[in-house]
């Protein structure tokens, strides 16, 4: 019998609030996963039809549910409401010519919680508030951007005093950046900047010999990769870049792994780690307890063996009037207790076919 | 089976050979010509032969096909082939007061998805009286090696006049000696490799482009009027999605199937998937699905499954979308069934891929494909054939809407 809407977001909200503090409850996680993924496949029509041709799965284990390819999002609605119910439509950013994916959310608590949950737990794990600066867009130049909208939610959950954007219209505002900074060193108040990973390669180019020694305390968050930019930098130039310009200690610097099509993100565990004086393994991402994250095989779409490569099945529970099972075409690895996002692998346009074929079908 | 890439060096000289053997090649005369490449084809094909032996032991690790695969290609390709069909492949329409010459040396650039097409790319020019630089793709030049190989062997004088040469497309020198000493580069390759080879070629040399394109299926409702038709024309449809392993440029990713027949097209789909390609892979199983595949795969299937239906076999699948826009598959048997009414909503549904639809099976009669043509608006230019054949053209078919010859032949108006 699967679960009323009410019922499942009271359970979902509860396992993220048990959870946040790095507490694990695997088997309930998977039930209330289970009980997700059925419902979905009763109330979400796309993915409905998914479980349709590819069988339900059963009631403790997540894995025996098909999870919805990325792609579906691009090509057709992914939602359990009607578009008239819609309070906010999160959009990829897409490249030339491609048809956009998008996310419908009649409803923000879930999203704002896990968001909440998890950045308090890995970003600001030590500090209450502390001043922004935000190299991304603003929420109102970019109201279909997740991860506009998150940063807006952070200023009003962790910031302090004045946040700052120093991305405005497209472009880096130079001159917001460093007068932030300078005052940050001046004052010595630790800050925390947190932007795209291309937003802080334009910033690379642009401040020149300019360094600054930020506070101790002092952080940072980058975000996504490089699809479609003219320029991309390998992660560890960009971190050992970021924490030369900044005066940031590494272990302080810290990737988040977050989709348009997901509403919970995944952190670097370093600066926690860092701040707790427990500094183990290599760097990885921390999946949060009401979260799984499992690379598969990509012919056969089964877990692949610790250590070795596949695409990245994502469960988010966050996702309640969406889908809770999203396979990505990331490729990740188990590492430890964390995984390793390693990039995209291509799926746009298939061998043997001309780029010219698909832009003629319109780039979806 | 790999040699090693050749020097820019070698490259001059070989070019600068095969030209001063164009008299010799052209003194063979054409018929001579098509008679020992016709012996050659023959050989290859022939399982108990040297040549067949060879190739059919180090295509299935070079191409990725499986054995039966490269089997059923090479019989299907070369068995059919005559001197005569060969002659027809090279007849040009003679005018009185224009003078046609052959080029003093053709450079063909191989593809590597299905090995076969080396044949017609390779016959044609020595036809014409061209003697031939062929460079063969790095990863797989057992097929035209072997080619060139046979050719020695049965008339050494016409195996002069044709070398396979392999490098890399990273090497920029070799690849500007390649253009520069041909009089017409033949190109078979997706648009990216034909771009970058026009880039690159001298204002004086002649581009003939072959593009990678795409095939399409159109299913009349008159031909699912019972189960065992649509049985039928499920299988012939599954011989064409099969081949090659559907990497080819004549491989069908859409399917078109008209309603009002007893079996509609979400019912075609499953018919397709259940019984038609189960028993073409028995016959002709599936090569190993490379790594780059597979994700575009996995994402191909969703949207169908999320569109409308999937049915899955072990090395298949067939996407139900009914009216959903066309959508290029993957490849490697994965191909989608749409529901489309009749030959005028066929033609405005395929034109948007204009040009690189390269054939289109037409199920039923000759009658039912003449329809249709009928109703192809511009671009189109397709061959049409019957479902089960998209795969096997005969040697001298048109390619593009072209004859074989055009673009090779350099034309003189003698006024």
């Amino acid at each position: 019998m699967s679960e009323g809407r009410a019922q499942l977001h009271a359970a979902i909200t509860e396992l993220i609030t048990e959870l946040g503090d790095g507490a694990r409850d695997d088997r309930a996680r998977n039930v209330l996963l289970c009980k997700l993924l059925a419902w979905q496949a009763d109330h979400v029509p796309a993915y409905g039809r998914l479980v349709e041709s590819r069988g339900r799965g059963n009631d403790t284990d997540p894995e025996s549910w098909p999870a919805l390819p990325t792609d579906v999002f691009r090509y057709t609605r992914v939602a359990a409401h009607a578009p008239r119910e819609d309070i906010r439509v999160f959009r990829t950013s897409g490249t030339t010519g491609e048809t956009r994916g998008a996310h419908p959310l009649r409803d923000l608590s879930l999203y704002d919680v896990a968001a909440r949950t998890a950045a308090r737990y890995a970003l600001f794990p030590d500090v209450e508030r502390m001043p922004l600066v935000v190299l991304a867009p603003r929420a109102e130049e970019a109201r279909d951007s997740s991860l506009a909208y998150m940063l807006q939610r952070f200023e009003s959950w962790f910031g302090e005093g004045e946040t700052i954007y120093a991305w405005n219209e497209g472009v880096l505002d130079v001159g917001a950046l460093q007068a932030a900074l300078d005052r940050a060193q001046e004052r010595a108040r630790p800050v925390a900047m947190l932007g795209t990973s291309f937003a802080f390669v334009h910033a690379e180019d642009r401040l020149g010999s300019r360094n600054w020694v930020l506070p101790v305390g002092s952080r940072v968050m980058q975000t996504g990769g490089f699809k479609g930019r003219s320029r991309s930098v390998e992660p560890a130039e960009l971190l050992h870049a970021t924490s030369v310009r900044y005066g940031v200690a590494e272990p302080w610097i810290i990737q988040e792994y977050g989709m348009t099509e997901l509403s919970s993100q995944l952190y670097e565990n370093s600066l926690r780690q860092a701040v707790r004086g427990d500094v183990r393994g290599g760097r990885r991402l921390w999946v949060p307890g009401w979260m799984r994250a499992v690379p598969v095989d990509a012919e056969s779409l089964r877990p692949v063996d610790d250590g070795s490569v596949g695409l990245l099945r994502v469960e988010d529970p966050a996702n309640l009037d969406g889908v809770a099972a999203v396979q990505t075409a990331d490729l990740a690895v188990r590492v430890e207790d964390g995984i390793r996002v390693l990039g995209r692998a291509a799926t746009a346009v298939p061998r043997g076919c001309s780029i010219a074929v698909d832009q003629a079908l319109g780039g979806a | 089976m790999t040699s090693e890439a050749v020097s820019p060096t070698i490259l001059r000289e070989l070019a600068l050979e095969l030209r001063g053997r164009a008299a010799q090649l052209q003194g063979l005369g054409s018929s001579h010509v098509a008679s020992c490449l016709a012996e050659a084809g023959r050989r290859l094909a022939n399982r108990d032969s040297d040549e067949g032996r060879a190739l059919r032991q180090a295509l299935p690790d070079s191409c990725g096909l499986t054995p039966a695969m490269v089997d059923w290609a090479l019989a299907t390709t070369l068995q059919g082939i005559t001197a005569s069909t060969l002659q027809r492949l090279a007849t040009s329409p003679y005018r009185p007061g224009r003078l046609e010459r052959p080029p003093g040396l053709v450079a063909v650039v191989l593809a590597g998805n299905v090995f076969t097409a080396g044949f017609r790319a390779i016959a044609l020019p020595l036809l014409l009286g061209a003697p031939v630089l062929a460079k063969a793709p790095s990863r797989d030049e057992v097929f035209p090696r072997a080619l060139s190989a046979a050719l020695k062997r049965i008339d050494p004088r016409l195996g002069a006049c044709l070398e396979v040469v392999t490098f890399d497309r990273a090497q920029h020198e070799a690849q500007q000696t390649l253009y520069q000493h041909a009089e017409a580069v033949a190109v078979y390759g997706n648009d990216a490799t034909i771009a970058h080879v026009r880039r690159m070629l001298p204002v004086q040399v002649r581009l003939i482009a072959h593009g990678h394109g795409l095939g399409a299926v159109h299913v009349p409702a008159t031909e699912l009027s019972d189960e065992a038709r649509a049985l039928r024309v499920a299988e012939q449809v599954a011989v064409d999605v099969a081949a090659y392993d559907q990497r080819g440029c004549l491989s069908p990713h859409v399917i078109a199937v008209e309603p009002g027949g007893v079996v509609d097209a979400r019912g075609f789909a499953q018919l397709l998937s259940e019984r038609g390609l189960p028993w073409i892979e028995e016959r002709l199983p599936r090569g190993a699905m490379p790594a780059d595949i597979a994700p575009a795969q996995m994402q191909w299937r969703g949207v169908a499954a999320a569109r409308g239906a999937l049915f899955e076999g072990t090395a298949h699948a067939v996407g139900y979308e009914r009216d959903g826009e066309l959508r290029v598959s993957p490849g490697y048997r994965n191909v989608g069934v749409y529901e489309v009414a009749g030959p005028e909503a066929l033609g405005r549904w395929l034109q948007p891929l204009g040009p690189h639809l390269k054939v289109l099976g037409v199920a039923g009669p000759l009658h039912t494909r003449r329809l249709v043509a009928e109703a192809l608006p511009a671009p189109l230019m397709p061959r049409l054939c019957e479902a089960g054949q998209m795969q096997t053209p005969p040697i001298h078919a048109l390619m593009d809407g072209k004859p074989a010859w055009e673009g090779l032949l350099r034309w003189l108006e003698l006024a």
